[in-house]
């Protein structure tokens, strides 16, 4: 029994996480290159090999737009005290709570061609024309920034809060002006931090769908490339897409680690960090509030808007630069109407079902992965794999693996049930919920278990009254972001969603093609408001881990 | 009902970490309420003797037995021994009351016995405190208070001190006496400090490389190590390389110091020593067995005071002999000063130079 229990969770995790890529995979390579299979029609495809260019090249813009805006704004959150600070900070990192879809509705509510911008611009120069199209690559990257800045910010925040302040008191009393001091103490010394936000950044833009979906049109990434490959029936075709977007994904997450600096840059001399430094005069606080409120409200300003339409009765704003009527009709409307409820309740239902079962098996993987060893480094490989693929790559492995009937092969039909789309939630949300719990093991003090096992407390007691107690912060902050992976789900659903189980994402989906703003919105407002209270969930117990 | 001598057994106990012995058949007796320590340098297997005896390990050899009950198979959670941790390991989420009540069967009894244990720790009325808030000499005496509440078969001390500042280790090292003498339990005590050692206990063995060099009391330890290392480990010691020229009753020796002019000293052969009388070896001084002599005196060797050390009773100085070669010398504190050339010579008090043969070469 004892033997027995890892190797089958092994097995059940193997299943989910490995084998779908497995028979991807296999299906891919199985027609050989010749022209008619799809492995020789990707390859003499230019189209297909622009779109893998694309999302390359996306990606290194994303990193580099988003690391533009959070890295500054990281320092002045860090190094400046003014008034407002902890409240404005904390605002500023929410975008990286919401679901892509939310940031992408709210853009095009602000930007887009009927969005406010435009509006206004057209009414201030009397034209009837919109001024732009929010299409294309501009479109994506500029969404790609502004929600993934705060990667950037995160990371500069923390890595300068961990910073050793007698370092740069050192430079400093050798001579070095402040300014040489950023460049060679501050900054060098903050590259783990910015080489970790760049991964996020990059893997992120790589696997992103919500924005190159609704803003690039014909212009194709390949993520997109593979959903418009699987929605035309051309599975094997996606097949091979998504085989090849594997590729790209592991090789840049291979070397993007090997970017990393090696040098451990932590010193043998622990100084404190230095304290942010006051600003001199009451004017420079001010000033420096005023100008980070005025930040905040335009990093902020997309989800505002989406909170505005949100008021906007179907079909009361035509022309006008402001809509002319708010009211609440929208959100009575979705409470009274069972068939506009639904997909709230399928996404919930679906995401809790997801979490919980993530949770329990990423605890027992991550608990395997804790003791090291081989099979330790298999359970955490399983549990980082969804983690660096994109979720395109899952959503179209299990459509491939689910969709024929060989149980002997350990292949059931799964396709066209509700039961595929949390399916594909958990194998999502098990990097969450695994790393967190790893994370926590990793800093649980083992001396804490032999005592309450010299105290003649046996396993099941010891694992209710100290294990489960000292690693609540890890699991709820996995499960609080697992949560609101799976409630904003939008490329999985697209794969493999039913009528029965339509979740939220598609629901928007379908009423921007009515072009119904308002409900959309509400949907988009109910996404936002449940990932922030995961999200405050998910930070308060991270402090109190 | 006497003491049993041999209350805690262990049987030539050995664990391997992969192909690497760090404990080779380590054979104890503790008698029953006796205070036994481990006193031994990082990687001597102390640790992972203690991790045996709690049962956080399994031994590759070697049994365990206590009061004629084979504990080796025993979990941990079924020994019933008593452990106090280096850091503590005080439940962080549970109150200082909850710790304590951790091991006892719940009951009405239950509250009776925490306030029982806290009392006797010097803590009474700390129930309803967070286990985090106290200080470190109230943590180690809360987990102290937490091992002995469910009246334990034995206690294990895991460096009981090394965690508190010196000002309060030697309040704490009373009190942790008093406390354990006052139950009257068997106690193992692991420790690389050996004044923890020798104050806390009745007997002390000394690991190296795996193995028990030494099981004694402190004053054997200190006046008759059984070879070089436990010589200088325990307790301070200088070290002369020397061969025996004759050898005298009782295991005494001349001695010929390999110093220029050949000096010759009176010392005691350490057991095995005899055999390897004609080879080389070397002679371990006490600093109290020296004095500072004028340079004519007999076997007297002349050097520079290069250090003082102030320690109340006496103060301590290191003469540099010369060719890498120091002594240290107790003498009153007004003896020399820093420069000075003396001479250093055997003063026949406190114990004898000690002669060790050279370990053949491996």
């Amino acid at each position: 029994m004892r033997r027995l229990a890892p190797i089958a969770l092994g097995l059940v995790l193997l299943w989910l996480v490995g084998y779908p890529l497995l028979v991807t995979f296999g299906a891919a390579l199985a027609g050989g290159g010749g022209p008619d299979a799809p492995l020789g029609r990707f390859a003499r495809a230019p189209a297909e090999w622009l779109a893998l260019w694309r999302s390359f090249w996306i990606s290194v813009a994303s990193v580099a737009g988003a690391a533009l805006l959070g890295i500054p704004l990281g320092f002045l959150f860090e190094r400046r005290d003014f008034p407002g600070k902890a409240l404005l900070g904390a605002l500023v990192a929410l975008p990286v709570a919401l679901p892509p879809l939310v940031g992408v509705i709210a853009f095009l509510f602000l930007f887009g061609e009927s969005g406010f911008l435009s509006r206004a611009v057209m009414a201030l120069l009397g034209r009837s024309e919109p001024p732009w199209r929010l299409a294309g690559p501009g479109a994506i990257l500029l969404v790609h920034a502004y929600s993934m800045y705060v990667y950037f910010y995160l990371f500069t925040r923390a890595g300068l809060a961990r910073r050793d302040g007698a370092l740069e008191e050192a430079a400093a009393t050798l001579g070095a002006s402040p300014r040489k001091v950023l460049w060679r103490i501050t900054l060098p010394m903050l590259s783990p931090a910015f080489a970790g936000a760049a991964l996020l950044c990059f893997m992120t833009s790589l696997g992103s769908f919500s924005a190159p979906y609704l803003f690039g049109g014909s212009w194709r990434v390949m993520t997109t490339q593979i959903v418009a490959s699987k929605l035309n029936g051309d599975l094997g075709l996606a097949q091979v897409e998504t085989v090849a977007l594997a590729a790209v994904a592991v090789v840049s997450l291979l070397g993007l680690r090997r970017l990393e600096p090696r040098r451990r840059l932590t010193g043998t001399v622990r100084g404190l960090a230095p304290r942010p430094r006051p600003l001199a005069s009451s004017w420079a606080r001010w000033g420096a509030c005023a100008a980070a409120t005025v930040l905040t409200l335009i990093l902020l300003s997309p989800h505002l808007t989406l909170v505005l339409i949100s008021l906007v009765p179907f079909g009361t704003w035509t022309l006008e630069p402001f809509p002319p009527v708010l009211a609440t009709s929208n959100y009575t409307g979705l409470l009274s109407s069972a068939e506009s409820w639904r997909p709230i309740a399928s996404s919930l239902w679906m995401a809790a079902a997801a979490t919980l079962v993530a949770l329990v098996l990423g605890f027992l993987a991550a608990r395997r992965a804790a003791r090291g060893g081989a099979g330790g480094r298999f359970f955490e490989g399983l549990l980082a794999l969804p983690w660096a693929l994109p979720g395109t790559v899952f959503a179209l492995a299990l459509a491939s693996t689910f969709s024929v009937h060989a149980p002997w092969l350990g292949r059931i039909v799964l396709v066209g049930t509700p039961w595929i789309l949390p399916l594909a939630y958990v194998v999502r949300a098990l990097p969450l919920t695994g790393r967190s719990a790893l994370a926590g093991l990793a800093q649980l003090d083992s001396s804490l278990d032999e005592a309450a096992s010299t105290l003649g407390a046996g396993p099941w007691r010891r694992f209710a009254r100290i294990t489960l107690p000292l690693l609540r912060p890890s699991l709820v902050a996995g499960a609080g972001l697992a949560f609101m992976t799976a409630l904003g789900d939008y490329v999985t659903s697209i794969v493999l969603y039913t009528f029965d189980n339509r979740p939220i994402s598609m629901a928007i989906d379908g009423i921007l093609r009515r072009n119904d703003l308002g409900l959309a919105a509400v949907y988009g407002v109910f996404l936002m408001l449940a990932s922030s209270a995961a999200f405050l969930a998910w930070g308060r117990e991270r402090q109190a881990g | 009902m006497s003491p049993r001598p041999d209350y805690l057994i262990l049987e030539a106990l050995g664990k391997n970490f992969g192909s690497v012995p760090v404990l080779e058949e380590l054979s104890l007796a503790v008698a029953e309420g006796e205070i036994f320590a481990l006193l031994g340098p990082s990687g001597s297997g102390k640790t992972t003797a203690l991790r045996l005896l709690a049962g956080f390990e399994k031994p590759d050899r070697g049994r365990i037995r206590v009061a004629g009950e084979d504990v080796t198979a025993q979990r941990p959670d079924q020994r019933r021994f008593g452990m106090v941790f280096q850091h503590y390991a005080l439940f962080p989420h549970l109150s200082v009351g909850e710790n304590v009540a951790f091991g006892l069967p719940r009951g009405p009894e239950q509250a009776e016995r925490v306030a029982k244990a806290l009392a006797q720790v010097q803590l009474p009325g700390f129930e309803s405190r967070p286990a985090t808030a106290l200080s470190g000499g109230q943590q180690q005496r809360v987990a102290l208070a937490r091992a002995l509440a469910p009246r334990p078969r034995i206690l294990l001390l895991d460096e009981p001190l090394s965690n508190l500042d010196p000002a309060l280790r030697d309040l704490t090292r009373r009190a942790l006496a008093d406390t354990v003498r006052e139950v009257g339990i068997t106690t193992v005590i692991v420790t690389h400090e050996q004044e923890e050692a020798f104050e806390l206990a009745d007997r002390v063995g000394v690991l190296y490389r795996g193995r028990l060099a030494q099981v004694g009391t402190p004053e054997e330890l200190y006046a008759r190590p059984a070879d070089r290392f436990v010589a200088t480990f325990v307790g301070r010691a200088s070290v002369i390389p020397a061969r025996p020229v004759s050898a005298g009753e009782g295991g005494r020796a001349t001695v010929e110091l390999a110093l220029p002019g050949k000096p010759v000293w009176q010392a005691e052969l350490a057991p095995g020593a005899e055999k390897a009388a004609a080879g080389g070896g070397e002679l371990v001084v006490r600093p109290e067995a020296l004095e500072l002599a004028g340079p004519e005196a007999a076997g007297a060797l002349a050097g520079e005071v290069v250090s003082r050390r102030f320690a109340g009773a006496s103060t301590f100085y290191r003469v540099d002999l010369g060719g890498e070669l120091e002594l240290e010398v107790a003498a009153e504190a007004g003896a020399c000063r820093l420069g000075d050339r003396v001479a250093v010579r055997p003063s026949g008090s406190g114990p004898a130079p000690r002669f060790f043969a050279s370990e053949p070469a491996a």
